[in-house]
C-alpha cells in the first residue's frame, strides 16, 4: 500500500509508526515494572523454578539421546523434581519443632551453651578465675554469650506454659517434658535467680511481643501462622509449574527472541545467547554439583560421628545450599554444626575413636576436611576456571540479597551476580566480533 | 520502492505474517541436498531448529569478516556472495538462486566469513546454526550423522571442482 504514496507522506507514516512503537514500549516497560513490583513475592520461587529447570536441560538431551521422546523426559525429569521437592518440604516439616520441643530445645541449647561455655574457659565452680584461654578471649566473648544466653531465656509467660507442659501433658494434648529437658530448665532458672540476685536484672516482662506471639492459648496468632505459612507454599507451588513449563518450551522462548531480533543483528544475538548459555551451564551446573557434593559429603560424615539421620541430612542440606556463597557458605556451615554439636547429648557414633559425649571437636575436624576437599578436589574438577567474583562484590552481592529477599536472596545473590556479569560480557564481545561499537 | 528498514518491532509483527504452513516448509527442506537423506519424522526434528528470514534487496546477510554461525537456505530470490576490498568496491563472485545454500562452512567452526552475502532482491531463507545442529547431535546422533555427512560429500565435491579448475588453467 505504501506503494501508492508520495515520500512525503511516507516520511509522516514512518513517524507515526515510530510513535505508536515508542508508546507501545512505554506502556510495557511501566507494566512490566508494575507487575515485577507488585509480584515481587513471586520472583524468588520463579528463579528457582527457572535456574532448576536450567540445569536439568542438559539431561533432556540425554534422555532423547537414550531413546526418550520429549514427553517422556520431561515427564521424568519432572517426577524426580516433584520427589526431592516435596521430600525437602517433608524432612522441613518434620524438623520444625511443636511449641513444646521448641521450649524443650531452647532451654537444652541454653544449658549446652552455659555449660560448654565454662567448660572451655575453665569457669567451673572450683575455678571462678578462667583459664589461659578465657584471660585472653574471655572480655570479647563474655558479651556475645550474654546477648545469646539473653535471646534463649524462657519469659515467664513461657515458664508457665512449660510448666503445664511438664506437669499436665494430658492436658495440654501432648507427650510429657523429658525429665533431662525439665531439669535443665530448672537449672536456668536457678542460674537466672543468682543473676538477678547479683545484677537485679529484672525476668523477662510478660508484655515481651515476642512470648504473646508464642503464647499456646492464642488462637488468632495460629491462625496468622498457618495462614502465613499457606501463603508461603502457594507462593512456592510456582516453582515446580515453571519449571515444567521451561522443560516443555523446547527452545520455543529462545527462537521466539531471535525471531523478533532485526535481520542485521539476528546472527549475533543467536550467537550470543549460545555463547550465554554455555558459560551460565557450566557455571549453574558446577555450582549445583559442587553444593551437592558439599551436602551429601556433610550429611555422611555428620552420621559417621553419630548424629541422627535427620539431623545430620538437614545440616548437610543447608551447608550444602550454603556452600554456594563463596566466602561465608563455609562459615554458615560451620556455625549450623557447631550449634548442633552444643546441644548434642548421649550420641553413639559409627566411628570408634570419637567421644560421644563431646562433639564439637569432631565437627570442626568434619569442617575443615569436607571444605579442604572442597577446594583440592570438588572446585578444581566441578568448577574448573568458571567465573570469579572479587571478594568486595561478593560480600556488597549477599549483603544486598538478604536485605532485600531474605536468605534466598543471600543464596541467589552471587548467581545473580554472575549471570549479569558473564550476560553483559558476552554481549560486548560480540558486539565488537560483528563490527557493531 | 524497497520495503520499509526492518527494525526489532516491524520484525516482531512481521513474524504474525510470516507464520507459514509447515508442510510448504518440510518440502522446501526436503529438496535441499544437505538435508535429502533425512526421514520425514528427522526432518520435522530439523524444522524445529531452523529459523525464518526475509531479506530486502541489497541487504547484507553476513559480512566479510564477521565470525560464522549460521547457514542460509535460499527459498525464493537470489543471493549475490561478494568479495569487498579495502576501498569497499564489490566484486560478485557468484549470485545462488533458490533451493541452494550458502555459509555452510559455518556448521564446522566460527572462523570469520571469506566473503560477504547480499540478497540481490527480495529473499526468503531458513538460517541454521551450528550450535543448534550440536545440540541435536547429542539428541539425536543418527540425523547429526547424516547432515554432517553431506555436508562433507558437499565439501568433497567442491574441492573436486576447485581442484579441477585449477588443473585446466
Amino acid at each position: 500500500m505504501s506503494n501508492y504514496l508520495t515520500s512525503e507522506e511516507n516520511l509522516l507514516r514512518l513517524r507515526r509508526a515510530r510513535i505508536i512503537y515508542t508508546i507501545t514500549a512505554g506502556i510495557a516497560v511501566v507494566t512490566g515494572v508494575f507487575l515485577l513490583w507488585a509480584l515481587r513475592g513471586l520472583i524468588v520461587p520463579t528463579v528457582i523454578g527457572m535456574l532448576m529447570a536450567y540445569i536439568c536441560l542438559p539431561l533432556i538431551g540425554y534422555l532423547k539421546n537414550k531413546g526418550f521422546s520429549q514427553f517422556w523426559a520431561v515427564v521424568f525429569l519432572f517426577g524426580i523434581f516433584c520427589l526431592v521437592l516435596f521430600s525437602t518440604i517433608k524432612l522441613a516439616g518434620d524438623l520444625v519443632p511443636d511449641q513444646k520441643t521448641e521450649l524443650e530445645l531452647q532451654a537444652r541449647f541454653r544449658y549446652k551453651l552455659d555449660a560448654k561455655f565454662k567448660e572451655i574457659m575453665g569457669l567451673g565452680r572450683n575455678d571462678r578465675e578462667g583459664n589461659l584461654f578465657y584471660t585472653l578471649f574471655g572480655r570479647e566473648l563474655e558479651p556475645l554469650r550474654t546477648q545469646i544466653d539473653e535471646a534463649l531465656r524462657i519469659s515467664e509467660n513461657n515458664n508457665r506454659l512449660f510448666t503445664r507442659f511438664h506437669e499436665n501433658p494430658e492436658e495440654m494434648g501432648s507427650n510429657p517434658v523429658e525429665e533431662r529437658y525439665w531439669n535443665y530448665h530448672q537449672a536456668n532458672r536457678e542460674r537466672d535467680r543468682e543473676q538477678e540476685k547479683s545484677t537485679r536484672t529484672p525476668l523477662r516482662s510478660e508484655d515481651n511481643a515476642d512470648d504473646i506471639k508464642l503464647s499456646y492459648s492464642d488462637e488468632n496468632s495460629d491462625s496468622s501462622l498457618l495462614l502465613s505459612i499457606f501463603n508461603a507454599v502457594s507462593l512456592w507451588l510456582i516453582t515446580p509449574l515453571v519449571f515444567l513449563i521451561l522443560l516443555v518450551d523446547n527452545g520455543k522462548l529462545k527462537r521466539e527472541l531471535v525471531h523478533s531480533m532485526p535481520n542485521r543483528y539476528f546472527e549475533m544475538t543467536l550467537t550470543t545467547l549460545d555463547n550465554i548459555n554455555e558459560a551460565l551451564g557450566r557455571y549453574l551446573r558446577g555450582t549445583f554439583i559442587e553444593c551437592f557434593l558439599v551436602g551429601a559429603s556433610f550429611t555422611i560424615c555428620l552420621f559417621l560421628i553419630g548424629l541422627e539421620t535427620q539431623w545430620a541430612t538437614a545440616i548437610g542440606i543447608i551447608a550444602g545450599l550454603a556452600n554456594a556463597i563463596p566466602f561465608l557458605g563455609p562459615a554458615i556451615g560451620l556455625l549450623v554444626g557447631v550449634l548442633y554439636a552444643i546441644m548434642a547429648e548421649k550420641v553413639s557414633p559409627l566411628l570408634p575413636f570419637i567421644d560421644g559425649n563431646d562433639l564439637l571437636p569432631a565437627v570442626l575436624v568434619v569442617v575443615a576436611i569436607i571444605q579442604l576437599i572442597d577446594n583440592a578436589v570438588f572446585q578444581p574438577y566441578v568448577l574448573g576456571n568458571a567465573v570469579e567474583l572479587h571478594p568486595l562484590i561478593v560480600v556488597f552481592g549477599v549483603m544486598g540479597g538478604a536485605v532485600i529477599f531474605g536468605f534466598a536472596g543471600m543464596l541467589l545473590a552471587i548467581p545473580a551476580i554472575m549471570i549479569g556479569k558473564v550476560v553483559i560480557a558476552t554481549i560486548f564481545r560480540q558486539f565488537q566480533a560483528y563490527a557493531i561499537i | 520502492m524497497t520495503p520499509p528498514k526492518a527494525t526489532m518491532w516491524t520484525s516482531f509483527f512481521g513474524s504474525i505474517r510470516r507464520n507459514r504452513g509447515k508442510d510448504d516448509i518440510l518440502n522446501f527442506i526436503s529438496t535441499v541436498p544437505l538435508f535429502d537423506s533425512l526421514s520425514k519424522r528427522e526432518l520435522d526434528t530439523i524444522h524445529s531448529i531452523a529459523h525464518h528470514r526475509i531479506y530486502r534487496e541489497d541487504e547484507f546477510i553476513f559480512r566479510k569478516g564477521q565470525p560464522g554461525a549460521a547457514m542460509f537456505l535460499i527459498k525464493s530470490g537470489s543471493v549475490n556472495i561478494v568479495d569487498q576490498d579495502q576501498d569497499n568496491l564489490t566484486n560478485i563472485l557468484t549470485t545462488l538462486q533458490s533451493n541452494t545454500f550458502f555459509g555452510e562452512l559455518a556448521l564446522l567452526d566460527d572462523s570469520p566469513r571469506s566473503a560477504s552475502a547480499i540478497a540481490a532482491k527480495t529473499t526468503e531463507t531458513f538460517a541454521f546454526f551450528r550450535t543448534d545442529l550440536d545440540r541435536l547431535l547429542n539428541s539425536f546422533p543418527q540425523i547429526g550423522l547424516k547432515v554432517y555427512r553431506a555436508l562433507a560429500m558437499i565439501i568433497g565435491d567442491r574441492l573436486k571442482e576447485t581442484n579441477e579448475q585449477l588443473l585446466n588453467k
